[in-house]
Order: structure tokens, then sequence, then C-alpha cells
């Protein structure tokens, strides 16, 4: 399991990540809504002030109906309720039911002060020295389900139990800045940063506050019954139970502090097969086809369900599909190869061919909804095999007996290694096979459990190259994957497993999250595009897209490419 | 002289078997089919175009239908063929070499020897066969060869009880009696006086074997931990196909069907055999 939530996407293997993605929300909207963000940036980043978004405010002025439940069915099972832990997408959606963080993110990317009784800034105060001091005011009617009040102790509490060398928390990255932090009174949250770290705001949108009054006292909180029998959240709902291997149940917490919740009850039903899960869907026994949504092959079947049964609903996500290249490997560390393997590469067989033009072809790590995508490097590359053979012949590599290049006795092969039973990324790889070998290039294909890829195998760098996904995050910062001070065999404690270490990158990333205004940021994210463009420690081949089936009767339910679970606003769904 | 009576006896009941001929014949048919697919397959089973993805029976010069892929099903069916059939042939003979020299070596010697072997063999064929398989794949790196000595390894402990029970009976005899006064050294008598005279039931296990190893390795393949991708075997076709049963069932029935009726066909075979070689279990 993954320490740094960024990673959690690849680490699941098929679980790839398509979480993230749902929307009813046109990709013109959403870019729409990422433009007016940006546009009205304030100096401190990504800060909106809505108090909601507008898909949600709309829902909310359609005068909910109280009462129902949903079943939504999930490919995976959660099996840990403390959201302090390590966990996967469909635990983080039930964490985003049971408890609060300080502010939401929107599908827009702008903040909904959820805890917090307004979203900090430089204007009201909330902001100071240069992005190195933070006062939050929370909101006074917020209470734990045992009815105890919520409060600035608990917030300071959570931080200080994510940073305890003790507790396997999932994540220190972004909250490790953070260099103090208290409580002046019971209703403000005061911390201070050595540096300014622009994703801060986007880090603490992921902060889940638990109970300082249950969770002081427990003796080892990785153990404790609190994460898998009796967590005490703040949420808009409560834990009902946990019948292992089958269901989770939930139910509304009356006294919840924001708006809703609507209905009565929320069960998350465990159905590992996607297949069975559609088919589930499609007889309506589930709402809702959670976390790895409806697989591309089935999505032609889901079109044709009747609308007044069922929505189908396109999300952009923030996780790429790439080539990973082991840069200790002495084959691409020669650049001329990796330009080479990616002119080499025609993405229209796979975007067109498997995915029947639902996703985009990509050629950056940032998906083209964000505010940080740098439209320059669109079109960037194109399928060219003459100029990959050309690149190939002048970097020494010629046609041997079998038409495979060769170089001082040395073939041009190497291992491509993904999770194998993944059926999509069979394609992909044999298409990939096919065209480089037209430019001399044998790719062998050697697939394995995503267990054992994403264990040792593909931390330790000892692949020659991986089919993965990777996501972005609501945040352009990509330290974790690029940054030469996070690699894993070096002692880094990052996931640049391609060990990939390029000083100009290096100093790319450090200046994107030192600096806090957007615009700013905007024109360094977009420098790093064009250079990686060029130089291509991965080769991007397209972003993702979620297909989520929802019921036609249920309201609220907003994709939010922002958060990797569809659950962030469930307090606001109802059924008509 | 005797000899030739023999075995004309022999191949006189196993033709009687109307099934048993049928399915030799189709087993030969399927041998010499795979045997000259670069000459038969009309297309390269490797060749991808996604243009053609799903191209029903018959269109565009796809005899039996494109794959996911745009891939000539029939070409892939006759290349999967030769992986098929490689490891069930393949794993046979492991099958029946070493069930073979286990099973007299404990029949032979009796005691702890046998106690041994048999105790090894009754573990591994109490463990749930897929298990067992998908605990070794995940070791090794999967390949044809891996997965033949996989399967192998799991396919030789009915032989070995076989031959030790046949054993067991003829070591009682006069013949070994014989041998033995004559001074015959213990692997005279094992492989020159005892095997051969239990070679018949072992001739038929191994034809089951065979049925028994294509159908391992298709749920090996089946469940994603056999032949790798682009190469072809009936089992990871099936697998690839699973998802599309509804709207292209063309490319899940073939190779369904290849792995039934080549199935089928060396176990009526064996049946056949059985009753050739054994007079007291034949009609005739």
């Amino acid at each position: 399991m993954s320490r740094h939530h960024r990673e959690g996407q690849d680490e699941r293997g098929d679980t790839v990540r398509v979480s993230d993605l749902r929307a009813r929300v046109t990709r013109r909207r959403l870019l729409r809504h990422a433009a007016a963000a940006a546009g009205g940036a304030a100096a401190a980043g990504l800060v909106g002030t809505q108090a909601l978004g507008g898909l949600t405010e709309a829902f909310a002025a359609a005068a909910p109906r109280r009462g129902g439940q949903v079943i939504e069915g999930l490919s995976q099972e959660p099996v840990n309720f403390n959201p302090i832990m390590p966990w996967i997408e469909v635990q983080r959606g039930v964490h985003m039911d049971l408890f609060d963080a300080l502010w939401k993110l929107d599908p827009a990317g702008r903040l909904i002060p959820n805890l917090a009784a307004e979203i900090p800034t430089v204007a009201n105060g909330g902001i100071t020295g240069g992005g190195t001091g933070y006062t939050v005011k929370l909101r006074r009617n917020a209470r734990w389900h045992d009815g105890q009040p919520l409060t600035a102790r608990d917030v300071v509490f959570t931080w200080q139990t994510l940073m305890n060398p003790k507790v396997t928390s999932f994540s220190t990255v972004g909250y490790d800045q953070i260099a103090t932090m208290d409580a002046p009174d019971d209703y403000t949250v005061h911390f201070t940063l050595k540096e300014p770290y622009a994703p801060l705001m986007a880090v603490l949108s992921d902060m889940y506050v638990v109970p300082e009054h249950i969770l002081s006292k427990s003796a080892d909180i990785n153990k404790d019954d609190f994460n898998t029998k009796h967590p005490v959240g703040s949420g808009a709902f409560k834990f009902v139970e946990w019948a292992a291997g089958d269901h989770i149940t939930l139910e509304a917490n009356r006294v919840y502090h924001g708006p809703g919740p609507y209905l009565d009850r929320l069960v998350r039903k465990y159905i590992p097969d996607l297949t069975v899960m559609f088919t589930q869907f499609r007889n309506r026994e589930i709402d809702i086809t959670g976390t790895q949504g409806i697989p591309i092959d089935l999505y032609p079947e889901a079109k044709k369900l009747p609308a007044a049964q069922a929505k189908v609903l396109l999300t952009p996500s923030t996780t790429y599909e790439s080539i990973a290249l082991n840069f200790m490997n002495p084959l691409f560390q020669d650049r001329r190869v990796r330009q080479a393997l990616y002119y080499g590469m025609d993405k229209r067989p796979i975007v067109n061919g498997i995915f029947q033009g639902l996703v985009q072809e990509a050629e950056t790590y940032v998906p083209p909804q964000s505010w940080a995508y740098d439209p320059r490097v669109k079109g960037a590359h194109k399928y060219n095999p003459d100029l990959a053979k050309q690149l190939l012949d002048r970097s020494g590599w010629t046609p041997g007996p079998d038409g495979i290049r060769v170089k001082n006795g040395q073939r041009l092969a190497f291992d491509n290694s993904t999770t194998s039973g993944n059926k999509v990324r069979e394609q992909i790889q044999q298409i990939l096979q096919q065209q480089w070998r037209q430019i001399g290039v044998d790719m062998r294909i050697s697939n394995m459990p995503a267990s054992v890829l994403f264990g040792d195998f593909y931390r330790l760098s000892r692949f020659q190259t991986v089919l993965i996904g990777i996501a972005m995050g609501p945040d352009p910062d990509h330290t974790f994957r690029l940054h030469s001070k996070y690699i894993p065999i070096r002692g880094g404690k990052g996931r640049n497993a391609i060990v990939y270490d390029n000083p100009e990158v290096d100093r790319l990333l450090d200046a994107g999250v030192r600096e806090i205004d957007q615009a700013k940021r905007k024109a360094i994210y977009a420098h790093l595009q064009e250079v990686l463009a060029v130089d291509l420690p991965h080769l991007p081949i397209y972003h993702y897209v979620g297909i989520t089936g929802v019921n036609a009767r249920l309201a609220g339910y907003t994709p939010n490419s922002n958060v990797v679970d569809g659950s962030w606003n469930s307090n606001t769904w109802w059924m008509r | 002289m005797r000899t030739r009576t023999r075995a004309g006896m022999i191949t006189q009941r196993f033709l009687r078997h109307r099934l048993g001929v049928a399915g030799a014949a189709v087993v030969i048919l399927l041998v010499l089919l795979t045997a000259l697919a670069p000459v038969v397959a009309p297309h390269n089973p490797l060749y991808i175009d996604v243009a053609y993805k799903f191209a029903p029976p018959g269109a565009h010069g796809f005899p039996l239908g494109a794959d996911e892929l745009g891939r000539d099903v029939l070409s892939r069916l006759l290349y999967a063929g030769r992986v098929s059939l490689a490891v069930g042939l393949i794993t046979a003979v492991i099958a029946v070499l070493a069930g073979s020299v286990l099973g007299v070596v404990a029949g032979h010697y009796g005691g702890l020897c046998d106690t041994v072997v048999m105790r090894v063999a009754d573990v591994l064929l109490a463990m749930p066969t897929i298990f067992l398989l998908l605990g070794l794949a995940a070791f090794l790196r999967p390949s044809v060869f891996a997965i033949t000595l996989i399967i192998g390894f799991n396919s030789w402990m009915p032989v070995a009880r076989l031959v030790r029970g046949q054993i067991l009976s003829l070591r009682q005899q006069e013949f070994i009696d014989a041998a033995r006064a004559a001074g015959s050294p213990d692997s005279r008598v094992m492989f020159r006086e005892l095997l051969p005279n239990a070679l018949a039931p072992v001739l038929v296990a191994a034809t089951l074997t065979v049925a028994t190893a294509i159908l391992l390795e298709s749920s090996l393949s089946y469940l994603g931990y056999g032949i790798q991708p682009p190469a072809a075997s009936w089992g990871n076709m099936l697998n690839n196909a699973q998802t599309y049963v509804f709207y292209a069932p063309w490319a899940a029935i073939y190779p369904g069907l290849m792995i039934t009726i080549t199935v089928l066909s060396f176990n009526f075979a064996g049946d056949a055999l059985r009753d050739a070689l054994d007079p007291r279990t034949g009609r005739g």
C-alpha cells in the first residue's frame, strides 16, 4: 500500500483509477469552470470563495426530497474506515461520507468551506507572511456522531497523528510542509510553514478530521477497533455495519452541520467483477457503478439502457496512461531512443479502436481540463515512423538480420510489463508491439499480477518498461514522480521509480510549489510540460475518462475529477 | 510372429471402436493442420488492424471473423492449436517418463522408498490443482516451456500410481523370479522386465493426460497466468473474448469449440486404446 495518495493510482493495478472521473459535466463546461476559476483566482492560488459549486447549487435549488436509500457497487472492498490510515479510492469514498475536511474541492477546482467557516485568503487575513502563516476559523455547529462538539483541537490532533512516526498514516506529503499547528481557541486553527507551499490548500482538502477525544486514548491507532468496527466521524452519514466481503451500511446523520443529508441510508456493496457489477446495474440491483465504473468494453451496452432508467456519465480524469521507461537501463538513457519510440507510437488505433474515441490522446501528465494544462504541447507529438527510424539510425542502431536494430551486438529489445488480466492494457501492449516492430524495436510482453508488479519490481526500479496509469491529482505538482530526490532506490520517499534525474526539471518542480500566485505557477508548469515533451521520461498515451452508470432517479450525484471518489457530495444526494 | 498377431488383434479391436477411430482421426487432422499452420492459415495471426475489430465471420476475408484487435480468428486458432497441442503432448511425455520411473522404483523396492514416493503423490493429488498451478505460475516467468513444466509437474502422479500397482502384481510372477535367478541387476529387472509389461495402461493414461493438460493450459491462460500475449493459445483466446461474448460471439465460440473437440477426441481415442489393449474389458 502506498504511503502517498497520489501514487495510489497505479499501485492497485486494474483498479487503475478511473475513480476520479465522473461527470455529467461536459468537458467544455468543465473547461469553462476551470478558466473562470483561473481567471478569478485570488493571490492565494486555488482559492474561490463561493459557498458551493454551481452544480451543487443547482441541485440544492431543486427542492430535494427526503428518504430512500442508494446502493453503490464497489469492485474493491473498503477495509479500514479511519481516514488517517492508508486507503484505496473505494475506502476514501466511505471516509468522505463519515468524516469532514476543512474544505472540499468542487469539480471546477474551487474550494468550498466545510469544517472551516470560510476559506482563508490573503484578502480576509487568513493567509499571511506571503503564504507561510494560515489562520482558519471553524464553524461552531459541527458535532461528532457521539454528540461531542468538533473543535480546533481535533484538527491539530489529526495533523499530529498524520505526522506521528508511530502511525502508519496514508501520507505525510504536503503535511510535512507545516512547521507548527496550534489552536488559540476552540474554533481557530493557526499553522505556519517554513516556506510557501502552493499545493497546501488542495492537500488539506483531503485531510479528514478525526476525533481527539476518542483516538487520543487509543493504545495503538494502527490497530484500533475505531478503524474497522466503531468509526466515529462528523460527516453526513453514520456507520452502521460492515459485513466483511459483502456490504457496508451507513445511515443519515440528522444533525449534520451542512446541507442534507437527504437519503436515509447509503449501502456499499462489494462486487469484485466489473461485468457482474454492470449486470446488476442493468437489472436495477445497484444505483451507482462505483470507482472503476463501467469498463470500456461494456460502454456500447450501457448506452443502450433507457434514459428513464440510467444515466451514463463520462468524466475526464487526472490520470494518464503512459509507458514509463527505466533510466537505469542504458537503452533509455539515450534521448534519441526515447524520442524514436514516441514518434513510432501511433495513438489513433488506441484512442479510436479500443476507446471508441472516448478518451483524448495525452502528450503531458497534466489533464486538459486542468488550469495548468499547457495547450502548446497539444500536437507536439505526431506519429512519424520515418523520423523515428532516422533518430535510431543517427544513434547507431542499425537494422539487423531479423529486422530488429542492433548496436555493438546488442538488440534493440526490452520487456514491457503491466498488470496481468487487464485486457485493455494487453491490447495496448500488442498494438505498440506491432508499431515498434516496424521501426526495428522488439518489445516483449511480460505481465504480472498487480501486487507483484507494483511491489518491489516497480518501486525498486527492477522493471525495464511498464505500462502504467499515474494520477496527477487536483494540483499540477508532480514532484513525487519526477524529482530526483524522490527516487526510491536512492532512499527517496517518493515514486520516481523511473530514476529520472534532470536538474532543470527539479528546478521547475521546486519553483512550482514555492510560488503561490496561480498565474505565475501556470507559466512554470507550462515550461515544465514543454521540457518533458522533449525529454520524454514517460511516453504519455491517453488521458483517462471514467464511465459511471447512475440510476436516473438519483439527483445530486456530481462527478468530480479533483477527488478520488464520487462520494464527495453524498450529503446532497436524493432520490426523485 | 506372435507380436505381429497381437498388434493385429489390437488394431482390429481399436478399429471396432467407432468413436475412438473418429477421435484418433480428428487428432491426426488437428496435428497436421496446426503443424502446417504457416501454409494453411490465411493471415498472419499476430497482425493487428483495429479497423477490422470484430469483423463478423466471412467479412473482409476473415473466414471465422476477427478478434478485438482485428486479427484473423482462423489463423489464430491454427497457431494457438500448436501451443495447446504442444503443451498437451509434451506434458504427456513428462508425465509418462516421470510417472513410470517413480512408479517402477516405488513398486519394485517397496518399503520406505515406496512410502515416500506414494505419499508425495498423494499430497500433490490432494491439493486443489488450479491453486497449485497458480502458485507455481506466480514464481516462473510465463512461457510455453514454463507452462508445460508446471502442468507436467502436476500430471505424473496418476501414472506413477498406475505403474506401481502393475508392478506390485507383476513382481510376484514367475518370470521375474526367473530373471532374478538368472542374476539380472535391479535396473534390468525394473526397466527390461517389469516396465514393458506395465506399458499398456500407461499408454492409455498418456492419452488422457494430453486431454487434461490441454484443459489445464486453457484454465491457466484463461486466468491470465498462462501463455502471454501476443502468442495465442485456445485458453487465452477464450479469455480475451469473454467480455465481448454478446456482440462478437465468434471470438469466444471457436476457441471453446476447439478445446472441447480436441479433449473429447483424445478421450475417445484413449478409451478405444484401453479396450483394444485389455482383452478383458473389450467388447470383442
